[in-house]
């Protein structure tokens, strides 16, 4: 472009974490041909590490050598290295970089000016930043500088960068009658290599209690000894439920995290009067009294009043007074009822009635 | 030069730490031994080639053991790196005496570490046409074409220096001119002069002798899809010539010419094939490290998949092989008699060749990126008795690394530096390696710094400090201490990855990196017989 007429110029290389290289083990037996010769060479080979020389996992660190996607969430690193292209001394040069996004104008760095540069010098810049948008985004280096008759002199260069979308993130809520809402978060991922997430939790509003049910009572992840973890968290209570907040890592630590926007959900509308079951035993024995708990609720403004029917069936016998009475509910209030009964057949299911009556 | 160590392969064949240093001694024998044997194997190939049937006795192989008795003791030593088990104590002292008495006891050692080396479970149909082969009167057995073997050289012309090449077309022919490397002609034309090539590192040229070796076996150039006679050393050279190619990196070229092979089913491979020539021999006439490699061959041509096939099939044929000799039996499963420590002799090879394919597996999975199914084995290997625990621990924590589990790798290294004390050089790089996932390259580079005063002539962490040094934002030093490896280790140190990493330094540099690399070139032209292609493009290249 414009360097020809420029007494410096400006090289960029993208910092992602290096990869581990490795040998490429080609193995043979003394009695083979060539004798141990093979073996030596691997043996000699600096990638290879002694002790494990058949196995592709080395030591030695090779610099990326290809373009590496970058995605939202991760950290843009870069190297900009500033040398001369002259034998002239140059003075004051200062190297600025902007990344540009679609929406904004972001300094990464301004650094003081360094006062002069001689032809074998560089002026060395690492930038690091962790990018929050997707799409084109462009790396703006200016580099500003004053030749040997102090004349101000300044170039730029531009480098396209594409941020990617890491991971696709769906929720589902389930609720259960006990006042609990249960989500699920679907973490998928959508980079071309395997991740490792290190860390998804819920970071939630003050109206929530949440409890994470990814992990066994002895504090083992549900998912195995490494990979993919998706959250199961239940929570309780109404609207704004907050944000996901994953981190996870790629290629020798290569870390991202994201956070969702605000998970929201609509209270459950309960109705005024809920009713349901607290307590009631896994195994009953045939023809034997068993009780269970009921738990009824008054979640209107005004205090109602309740008669209780109680049906029997080819299942079941009740012990109990049907079409009785039961104590008036205030609002907001609840009461905890007992009942008994009988089974008859073997089966697996109740059938309860309630008839409520309001008093205005 | 590295400092001597112990060839620490040899744990994949089942030796013990106390062996080790034995085995410096006896690598300098083979070089003889191997001459010998090859002076052996010539004669084979004048008697087969005129048909006497004085070979066609039991022990085909040992009418020249007089003139080598140190052959038992390379079986020995190919096998089990020199243990010492109850019967036969074979040592480098028992070679320096060699007496008549404990000759004899070696050439049955000898038939038998044949057997067990080239012992081999036969596929279904294979094992029916040999079957055929043996019950049919001599030479009327006329199996089908698609049960042979037919191999041939595709490569249509000799490879040429492709230093020298890449030399005269960045540096001009005077430069080249001066270029003195060990080429095909300059060697003698056998397993010998092939041998000299290879340990010179002139796989190219080595690639172009076994060329010419195979045409006198009809399986030269043009020979493909011929019918052919195999024997061990033709097999030997094909696995040489393939094992080259690969190293070379020249995957299609190997590819295409292993292709005839397949993965070494055939009949035509095996002893029982050639009654005549090999008697009551049985087993595969291609050594184990070829069956391999074949097996290997189409995870490098980007065909993970069909290599995680074949290798998990090798590994099931070793597993039943290790099922057959504990319940009495043979490798193969026939009910012969096996003394009690021949049979040990053949666990403990066989079980050092099952994990040896165990780690080719756990390479393919990490090619296929499959971390799951590499840390299973890796896992499984760390189990076995007498496994190299603490380093099959740190290299699972190095896997744990690249997938981006900290956690879970700082678990392995942890338990890997408990059972290595006091802590060695690969710990420490461990350690740095850890510091860089947690970006940390100042603490990483502290680290791989003490490793460097313990081991200042070792390349690798020479390179990581430089690497180290780059993400600091050092790029000058970074490349003096590059240079540095090279400088104190030509020969070494001139290897492709660090060259890959030396060359972006250069372009990052100055508008000079062409020159620099040109350096480099004249360097490798200078020290090195050969190099794959892709890293003298990356030399010269734009």
């Amino acid at each position: 472009m414009e360097t020809e007429e420029h007494l410096l110029a400006l090289r960029v290389m993208r910092l992602t974490r290096p990869t581990l290289a490795s040998p490429l083990p080609v193995t043979c037996d003394s009695k083979d041909l060539p004798g141990n010769l093979l073996n030596t060479a691997l043996q000699q080979d600096p990638t290879a590490v002694p002790g494990t020389e058949t196995l592709a996992i080395g030591q030695f660190l090779l610099l990326p050598q290809s373009p590496v996607n970058i995605y939202l969430g991760e950290t843009f690193s870069s190297y900009i290295c500033v040398y001369s292209e002259t034998k002239q001394i140059v003075y004051n040069i200062n190297v600025k970089v902007d990344l540009q996004t679609s929406t904004q104008k972001l300094q990464l760095s301004n650094n003081s000016p360094t006062p002069q540069l001689t032809s074998d010098q560089t002026v060395n810049v690492v930038i690091h930043h962790e990018v929050k948008e997707i799409g084109t985004h462009i790396l703006v280096c200016e580099v500003s500088y004053q030749n040997s008759s102090g004349l101000p002199m300044t170039f730029r260069k531009f480098f396209k960068i594409m941020v990617l979308k890491p991971l696709d993130v769906k929720t589902k809520f389930y609720n259960d009658e006990n006042d609990d809402v249960y989500l699920e978060a679907q973490v998928q991922n959508i980079t071309y290599g395997p991740i490792c997430l290190e860390k998804i939790s819920l970071d939630t509003s003050h109206l929530f209690n949440v409890k994470c049910l990814n992990k066994t009572p002895n504090g083992d992840s549900i998912f195995g000894k490494n990979m993919i973890l998706q959250p199961q968290s239940s929570l309780s209570g109404a609207t704004n439920i907050g944000k996901l907040d994953i981190v996870w890592r790629s290629n020798l630590g290569e870390k991202g995290r994201l956070q969702t926007s605000q998970l929201q959900r609509l209270g459950l509308d309960y109705g005024d009067i809920r009713f349901s079951i607290v307590e009631l035993p896994n195994f009953v024995v045939l023809e034997e009294l068993f009780t269970f708990k009921c738990k009824l609720l008054n979640n209107g403004e005004r205090t109602v009043e309740f008669i209780l029917y109680l049906e029997n069936t080819d299942h079941i016998a009740w012990c109990d007074i049907s079409g009785r009475k039961l104590e008036p509910l205030p609002p907001h209030t609840s009461r905890i009822l007992d009942f008994k009964c009988i089974p008859l057949i073997p089966d697996n299911y109740l059938r309860c009635a309630m008839k409520r009556h309001q008093r205005y | 030069m590295t400092e001597p160590k112990p060839p620490s392969l040899t744990q994949y064949f089942g030796s013990d730490d106390n062996e080790k240093t034995q085995s410096d001694a006896a690598n300098e024998i083979l070089e003889t031994a191997k001459q010998m044997e090859s002076l052996k194997l010539e004669r084979d190939e004048v008697v087969n080639e005129k048909k006497e049937p004085a070979v066609c006795r039991i022990f085909a192989e040992t009418p020249v053991e007089p003139k080598d008795p140190t052959a038992a003791f390379f079986d020995l030593l190919g096998n089990d790196n020199l243990k010492t088990t109850g019967s036969g104590v074979i040592t480098p002292l028992g070679l320096a005496s060699k007496t008549d008495e404990t000759y004899i006891p070696r050439v049955t050692s000898s038939a038998e570490t044949d057997r067990r080396r080239d012992a081999w479970i036969p596929i279904e149909r294979t094992r029916q046409a040999l079957i055929a082969n043996a019950t049919t009167p001599a030479g009327t057995y006329i199996p089908d074409p698609d049960l042979l073997t037919t191999p041939g050289v595709l490569l249509e012309e000799d490879l040429g220096d492709a230093i020298g090449e890449a030399v005269s077309i960045s540096l001009g022919e005077a430069e080249a001119a001066q270029r003195r490397s060990l080429g095909a002609n300059d060697v003698t034309q056998d397993e010998r002069g092939l041998r000299e090539l290879v340990q010179a590192g002139a796989y190219r040229a080595a690639i172009n002798l076994t060329a010419r070796l195979l045409s006198i076996y009809g399986q030269g150039r043009g020979r493909a899809g011929h019918i052919t006679k195999h024997s061990p050393h033709s097999l030997q050279l094909w696995f040489t010539r393939i094992a080259l190619l690969v190293k070379s990196k020249a995957f299609n070229i190997a590819q295409a010419e292993a292709e005839p092979f397949g993965q070494l089913e055939k009949p035509d491979v095996f002893y029982q094939f050639y009654p005549d020539m090999y008697g009551a021999r049985t087993g595969s006439i291609a050594s184990f490290s070829f069956r391999l490699l074949l097996a290997e061959l189409p995870m490098h041509c980007g065909k993970p998949k069909e290599s995680l096939t074949k290798l998990f099939s090798m590994l099931a044929t070793i597993k039943k092989m290790l099922s057959n000799l504990r319940q009495g039996l043979c490798e193969d499963g026939n009910p012969m008699e096996l003394a009690e420590s021949d049979r040990t002799d053949s666990l403990r090879l066989w079980s050092g060749r099952e994990a040896r394919v165990m780690h080719s597996i756990i390479n393919c999975a990490i090619s296929l990126k499959d971390y799951e199914l590499a840390m299973e084995l890796l896992g499984q290997l760390c189990e076995r008795d007498g496994a190299p625990k603490h380093a099959l621990l740190s290299a699972l924590g190095r896997l744990h690394l690249q997938l981006g589990n900290i956690s879970g790798a700082e678990v392995c290294f942890n338990e890997a530096a408990q059972l290595a004390s006091p802590p060695g050089v690969r710990e420490l790089v461990d350690r740095g390696l850890l510091a860089i996932a947690q970006n940390d390259f100042d603490e990483a580079y502290i680290y791989f710094q003490q490793a460097s005063n313990m081991e200042p002539s070792n390349i690798m962490i020479l390179n990581n400090m430089g690497v180290c040094l780059l993400y600091g934002g050092h790029l000058k030093e970074a490349i003096a201490v590059l240079e540095l490896a090279i400088s104190s280790n030509p020969v070494h140190a001139l290897h492709e990855s660090l060259i890959l990493n030396l060359c972006s330094l250069y372009d990052m540099e100055s508008s000079k990196g062409i020159m620099k690399k040109f350096g480099l070139l004249r360097q490798l032209s200078k020290y090195s017989a050969d190099a794959p292609t892709a890293i003298l493009e990356k030399l010269y290249g734009r």
